[in-house]
């Protein structure tokens, strides 16, 4: 009677373990739809990492200001350093400042032709360590859509995988499951980068035989996918192997967004012009 | 379990997921976050038995998976785990020390991580071994210092509970 009973509870623990590992399979990637729930657990959840976000803010800014100052005083120290030995790099740094200002102006026309983005605040993050996503508090509602590009002021982020009426997940670029068209700026090889599960790096799978990439060589996306556009700055190449089987150079990437520090967000929407019928 | 510890039972799962869902992400130590729904599984699984820890961990790890995760079931099953290993050990080891408690924690953390990016791997997600290793590492490491912190929290609880039954009782 006892042996029964066990078995029966060892059957139907057995029959669970079975259940959600065919949830897990069949929900593994990016789904077109989410369920109801999982939407209204969103929406909740939503406005309660908004009021922990907005609750944080205080000791993040202080947090970041104590990093600020300590870099501030090394970089001071260095940079008094440099003035020191060399007077003519200030003539050098306010030709530089002019120049940037110029690509600035240039660049912020740019893009005001080309997109329009919508800005947003990064409110949660995924809660386990294998997959890396992001919550944003703009979703239908503010106009964002599946597969928006998702940057910062420093590069890439990733792209919206889910949205919900005020809520959208972002699938960061360090995801496993996330792949963006790459190309080297120098030489413009082109390859995919894609991140792996635990890592912090992503990595660029080139399609040349023999490509020519070196470490600082600078990534932007090549716009040759579906989702990206061309030209937005990925990272920089810190190694350069031979991938598995030797096939393919695999360079590793540290991405110029810094994604344990992920604030501030913009949401890319494609520019579309007004046209006129005549 | 008992109807007393329902309630407790209940604001620990509560608080374990709006902790992971808000907070934790928030303080992620070289890329690994704390995690808050498996401290309280064990810590459940060593004060109410393996059911309470299992069911706990699952519980409160589907609602985290529904709330940001594109694995459902992934972070339920794996803390599902955690409760289980917290249950079984409640027997076998002096859970009042607190050290102990940290250490079932920690391995506890280390397993159904490395679990966790088996099942990830086996569904054809990349998988960069060294990189997860050291993320599964430092995630252990703070399961280390938290479950302990989470099971004195339920147990004070517990104990609370326990004590006004006994008045009760007397009187």
């Amino acid at each position: 009677m006892h042996g029964s009973h066990r078995g029966r509870r060892l059957l139907a623990a057995a029959l669970v373990v079975l259940v959600v590992l065919v949830v897990i399979s069949k929900t593994a990637h990016v789904r077109l739809s989410i369920t109801p729930v999982e939407g209204l657990l969103s929406e909740l959840a939503g406005r309660w990492q908004s009021v922990v976000a907005w609750a944080g803010k205080p000791f993040v800014k202080i947090s970041q200001e104590i990093a600020r100052l300590r870099t501030m005083r090394d970089e001071n120290l260095m940079m008094r350093d440099t003035v020191l030995k060399t007077p003519w790099l200030e003539a050098d740094l306010q030709e530089a400042l002019k120049e940037n200002q110029r690509l600035r102006d240039l660049l912020r026309f740019a893009e005001t032709l080309k997109y329009v983005y919508i800005p947003a605040e990064v409110i949660g993050r995924n809660p386990d360590n294998w997959l890396n996503t992001a919550v944003i508090n703009k979703g239908l509602a503010d106009g964002v859509s599946m597969n928006d590009p998702v940057v910062t002021s420093l590069g890439l982020v990733g792209r919206v995988i889910k949205v919900t009426r005020k809520t959208a997940t972002v699938m960061l670029m360090l995801d496993p499951d996330s792949g963006v068209g790459g190309l080297v700026q120098r030489s413009r090889d082109a390859g995919v980068v894609v991140g792996v599960a635990g890592g912090q790096t992503v990595s660029m799978k080139l399609f040349p035989r023999d490509p020519d990439v070196k470490a600082g060589d600078v990534i932007v996306t090549s716009g040759l996918g579906s989702f990206f556009p061309k030209g937005l700055p990925i990272g920089k190449v810190v190694s350069v192997s031979k991938g598995e089987y030797g096939l393919v150079k695999v360079a590793d990437i540290q991405p110029f967004v810094n994604f344990d520090r992920l604030e501030e967000v913009l949401v890319l929407k494609p520019y579309e012009p007004v046209t006129e019928d005549f | 379990m008992r109807r007393e510890y329902l309630r407790h039972f209940v604001s620990s799962v509560l608080g374990g997921v709006l902790f992971q869902t808000a907070i934790a992400p928030r303080i992620r130590i070289s890329g690994a976050k704390p995690d808050a729904i498996g401290a309280v599984a064990v810590a459940l699984g060593l004060l109410m038995g393996p059911l309470a820890g299992a069911s706990g961990g699952f519980l409160g790890g589907l609602c985290a998976d529904l709330v940001n995760s594109r694995f459902i079931g992934l972070y339920a099953f794996t803390r599902a785990l955690m409760g289980l290993a917290g249950g079984l050990a409640t027997g076998k080891v002096f859970k009042e020390n607190l050290l102990m408690t940290g250490a079932i924690g920690f391995f506890a953390t280390m397993a159904v991580e490395l679990a966790g990016g088996l099942i990830v791997s086996w569904n054809g997600v990349g998988f960069d071994v060294v990189a997860f290793l050291n993320v599964a590492g430092i995630a252990a490491l703070c399961s280390l210092v938290l479950t302990p912190v989470v099971f004195y929290m339920i147990w004070r609880a517990k104990v609370r509970v326990d004590s006004s039954q006994s008045q009760v009782i007397v009187e």
